[in-house]
């Protein structure tokens, strides 16, 4: 009976950061447009749908856009009427590749306790997201324009954060299942996530830019690759030091400084 | 490989290189990151890493210090137990005497950042209702530029104390983010 408390204890203190999805999903561009959808006002959640673009690209920009191990980058796109808009069930009306954001108006938020929701559609069998949504409550009964302008900046770069494939996390993070009203920044979970999904690959080695090879996301490198390298140099040094005869910073210093 | 441990090799055998090991802290990106639920940003958090590092002797006071590296893997929250984040680095460094062994070392570098997750699914609140998500059991690594800028004392022959900086993606306005060590150096 023990073992099985001490199991308890264990799996209940799990605190890190998940995937949305089962497959390791994400999005095979670096670079991700955010467009806004003008087939339902938004004018219940009190903001127009210009403003909503601009919004959620400072969120994306706030939050998703400084993760420095991670080559994710989104950028500001347009508003723009869409076929078949159903943002809440899917993607669709979304074109490939893009992040559509939008008011709903039917959606019945207040059921799901949700402000906003946000999701992404999977091409099977490779995981590659096609698609993604973020759909914000424009109902009668929405709260969305009660939040202050940093909740709202969390709320838009979380549900970002579902499209482009993350879960939520039990930690105090932007990905926690609520919103924390202090909330300005990523946690380091966020940026392991974002990283994890989105690395930054070894052919953008050139501080100066980088270039635009696709990389498989599955580097498991398993000791080899570049920590075979290092492993090999470190030898390398220790071998030198244990071979070592000669007083070499006494010789250094003769040969350096005299 | 070969090549480059010959390369090593030459420099030890003539007598204008030393080699050492740095004991110490890595902070990774300095306030970029969240730590607490008032808002204060990361500012001294250190994580143990250890470094061999030679040093070459070029020209004058002038001298080429590489460097390699391992910050141990930890966890970003303490209660994780699914995941752990490493570095690995390699840096080219050149460092110059200023005056009486005190050094101002600057150079590039690449760092390895190795996320590790190992599987698992968990149910968490989603609203009024719940959803399951899931652990990818997986070792991803991110690789990154730097370049460095940092001071080095020699205290003696033996010891020696160091701040690096290292400038994550330094010509990424967004992306920017600065990384530092304090290290103690054991001269060998």
């Amino acid at each position: 009976m023990r073992y099985y408390i001490f199991f308890f204890l264990l799996c209940s203190n799990l605190k890190a950061w998940t995937l949305a999805n089962g497959s390791i999903a994400h999005f095979p561009s670096d670079s991700i447009p955010l467009n806004v959808a003008t087939n339902d006002s938004c004018s219940n959640a009190g903001i127009s749908h210009a403003e909503l673009l601009n919004e959620a690209f400072e969120a994306a920009e706030q939050y998703w856009n400084q993760a420095p191990t991670s080559r994710l980058r989104f950028r500001k796109g347009e508003t723009k009427a869409v076929d078949a808009y159903s943002v809440n069930t899917g993607a669709s009306g979304a074109t490939k590749g893009e992040i559509l954001i939008g008011c709903k108006n039917e959606a019945d938020f207040a059921s799901i306790g949700a402000i906003a929701v946000g999701g992404n559609s999977l091409a099977f069998p490779d995981g590659t997201i096609t698609k993604a949504y973020v759909s914000i409550d424009g109902s009668a009964s929405s709260t969305y324009d009660s939040l202050s302008k940093t909740e709202r900046l969390a709320v838009l770069a979380h549900e970002i954060g579902h499209a482009i494939g993350l879960g939520h996390s039990e930690a105090d993070s932007l990905m926690y299942y609520s919103v924390v009203p202090t909330r300005e920044k990523l946690s380091e979970d966020d940026i392991a996530a974002v990283s994890f999904l989105y690395p930054n690959r070894a052919d953008s080695l050139d501080v100066l830019g980088s270039c635009g090879t696709i990389a498989s996301i599955g580097d498991n490198d398993g000791g080899k690759g570049p920590f075979q390298f290092l492993i090999t140099i470190s030898l390398g040094f220790l071998l030198m030091i244990i071979l070592g005869k000669r007083p070499i910073q006494s010789l250094l210093s003769n040969r350096l400084y005299s | 490989m070969k090549k480059i441990l010959l390369f090593f090799i030459f420099f030890y055998s003539s007598h204008l290189f030393s080699a050492g090991l740095n004991f110490g802290g890595f902070s990774p990106f300095l306030g970029v990151y969240q730590v607490d639920e008032d808002g204060g940003s990361n500012t001294f958090d250190l994580k143990p890493y250890i470094s061999a590092y030679g040093r070459i002797a070029l020209w004058n006071r002038l001298s080429l210090r590489p460097e390699v590296g391992h910050v141990f893997a930890y966890k970003p929250l303490e209660d994780n137990k699914n995941q752990s984040i490493s570095y690995s680095f390699l840096l080219v460094n050149f460092s110059y005497d200023i005056f009486n062994q005190f050094y101002i070392n600057a150079g590039v570098g690449t760092f390895w950042q190795k996320i590790k997750s190992v599987y698992g699914q968990k149910t968490f609140s989603n609203g009024n209702s719940t959803s399951t998500y899931y652990y990818p059991g997986l070792t991803v690594t991110s690789t990154t530029s730097t370049f460095n800028l940092g001071i080095e004392k020699e205290m003696g022959k033996r010891m020696s104390f160091s701040l690096m900086t290292y400038w994550f993606s330094p010509l990424d306005s967004e992306k920017r983010a600065m990384s530092y060590t304090l290290s103690l150096g054991i001269n060998l």
